[in-house]
């Protein structure tokens, strides 16, 4: 590599990992199309965080990008980039100076970015422009946690594929219509949800009992689902025959500790799910750090 | 007909509940249907299928849909995806749990191999884990159990049984079945597409190799 940066003819421009921090993943929109086969889509656990980040460095919606466990991921990048970090708010230096703005700042060749400690939320994601060139298993460079298709979480001394700059599509800046960042889940946030489709399977007390409990993320809580702390639930009718499960699935298994399914969820489950949490709130749940506490509010 | 319920699973999605396996294939078939392009994902199980929608404006339309495609009597040609295939399974009988599922169903170990190998098998959906394919259609006396002690993890082409269905495991799952034999047929493959030869609805021949118990 030259003084300013340019990969050789030999090697393409790569992110190298210095420190993964507590667990950092290739993430993208996910693996989409084998859901029938077993195959869990994965994908990052919060989709608004890919999708800004994402449009933030002028990439594709689902560009694979990095996702990030509570921060302190260091790397350093081969050729210089836009990137951006979306989601959880963290510190972020580029070669020892404070970044102001973390959801777009220039990273130059050959310098060590270090995102701090995740402050508040629970994964930020970084996009670098141009994306990144994981390789990909059916369709998407995502991770899969619990099946492990996919590539390894990420370690000291990996590295990623830069994609090539090329025209950027133009960085998306922040207007009243393109947030800076996604919302993150204040304490006590409520998280609107569609009752069942094993809602009836439940008694009227239980039902009650999930809306009125102040419910605690407790530290089992990782990319597969989010267990919960507050009450137990009656288990439901016994086991069913297991049957599809969407994300943000609230599934009662026979213990009664309610488990939110995510991205890495398996695709099919045995135990009563009793609601769902809409979509357009799964990823400012999947936010909220163990020890904070959610309601859920009915929709309808 | 047994009703058919259809329950709200989420933004976008719709549980269908039935009772029979050909009520599945039917639900299948909107895959290929005039509301095709309304709908994200659809995943059997052995009494449901989860439809998804692409987006949750669409839901009144997969509905009806779903609805439709199950109000008729006969399947159409063009609504599936692909003709069933029948898939011959060379398999060397003879696994590790063999002996003992034979006598938890009063049978000697070749009578339980010539019960499997003659019996009609189906594949009947995915789940639990990545190329997981249950396979529908053991003969009734062969009935089992899933065993007390599942195992951590089992390779791939492990043929094994429980309840009245068979699976060759895909390779690294966990495994609670009775292993009964083995064989070099590959399932599953991740840098194929698609990643498996086997399709709902496809037969599936066990055929035994190498000398029966």
């Amino acid at each position: 590599m030259t003084e300013t940066g340019v990969a050789t003819a030999h090697n393409a421009p790569v992110l190298t990992v210095l420190e993964p921090g507590a667990s950092t993943t290739v993430q993208d929109a996910g693996r989409l199309g084998s859901v029938h086969y077993g195959v869990s889509p994965s994908g990052a656990v919060d989709q608004r965080a890919l999708r800004l980040a994402n449009a933030r460095v002028g990439n594709r919606a689902d560009a694979a990008v990095l996702e990030s466990l509570l921060g302190g991921l260091s790397f350093r990048l081969d050729a210089g980039r836009w990137c951006s970090l979306i989601g959880a708010r963290a510190a972020v230096h580029v070669d020892g100076a404070r970044v102001v703005d973390a959801d777009l700042f220039w990273v130059p060749a050959g310098v060590k970015v270090d995102i701090g400690f995740a402050e508040r939320g629970l994964y930020a994601v970084l996009a670098v422009s141009g994306g990144l060139g994981a390789p990909r298993t059916l369709g998407s460079a995502s991770t899969d946690t619990l099946s492990g298709i996919g590539p390894d979480r990420l370690a000291a001394g990996d590295s990623v594929q830069l994609g090539s700059e090329g025209e950027r599509a133009g960085s998306a800046a922040p207007s009243p219509v393109i947030p800076a960042n996604v919302a993150l889940p204040a304490d006590r946030a409520e998280i609107r949800f569609f009752w069942g489709p094993r809602d009836e399977s439940f008694s009227a007390e239980d039902r009650a009992l999930l809306l009125s409990t102040e419910w605690i993320i407790s530290n089992d809580t990782n990319r597969v689902g989010a267990r919960l702390d507050g009450a137990r639930l009656g288990g439901g009718d016994g086991t069913l025959p297991s049957e599809g499960i969407v994300a943000g699935s609230i599934q009662i298994p026979p213990s009664g500790q309610p488990i939110v399914f995510l991205a890495d969820r398996p695709v099919t489950g045995g135990y009563p799910v009793i609601g769902v949490i809409a979509e357009t709130e799964q990823g400012l749940f999947a936010q909220a750090r163990p020890g904070m506490r959610v309601r859920f509010r009915p929709i309808r | 007909m047994t009703a058919v319920r259809i329950l709200r699973a989420g933004s976008r999605g719709l549980l269908v509940e039935v009772s029979s396996a050909a009520q599945i294939e039917r639900v299948l078939d909107v895959r290929g249907g005039p509301a095709h392009h309304l709908i994200d994902s659809v995943v059997p199980a052995s009494r449901s299928v989860l439809v998804t929608a692409t987006h949750e404006h669409h839901l009144p339309a997969v509905r009806l849909a779903i609805e439709d495609v199950l109000a008729t009597s006969t399947r159409s040609s063009q609504s599936q995806t692909r003709p069933p295939r029948t898939h011959v399974i060379p398999t060397r009988y003879g696994g590790e749990d063999l002996a003992e599922a034979a006598s938890l169903c009063a049978m000697t170990e070749g009578e339980f191999v010539r019960a499997h190998a003659a019996s009609e098998h189906r594949v009947a959906f995915f789940g639990f884990a990545p190329g997981f394919a249950y396979i529908d259609g053991s003969d009734r006396r062969l009935e089992l159990p899933r065993r007390q002690d599942p195992r951590k993890s089992i390779p791939a082409g492990l043929v094994a049984v429980a309840a009245l269905q068979s699976v060759v495991y895909p390779g690294g799952t966990p495994g609670g079945w009775h292993l009964i034999g083995r064989t070099d047929f590959v399932s599953w493959n991740l840098d194929e597409d698609p990643p498996t030869p086997f399709s709902v609805g496809d037969t599936v021949v066990f055929e035994p190799i190498g000398e029966l118990p």
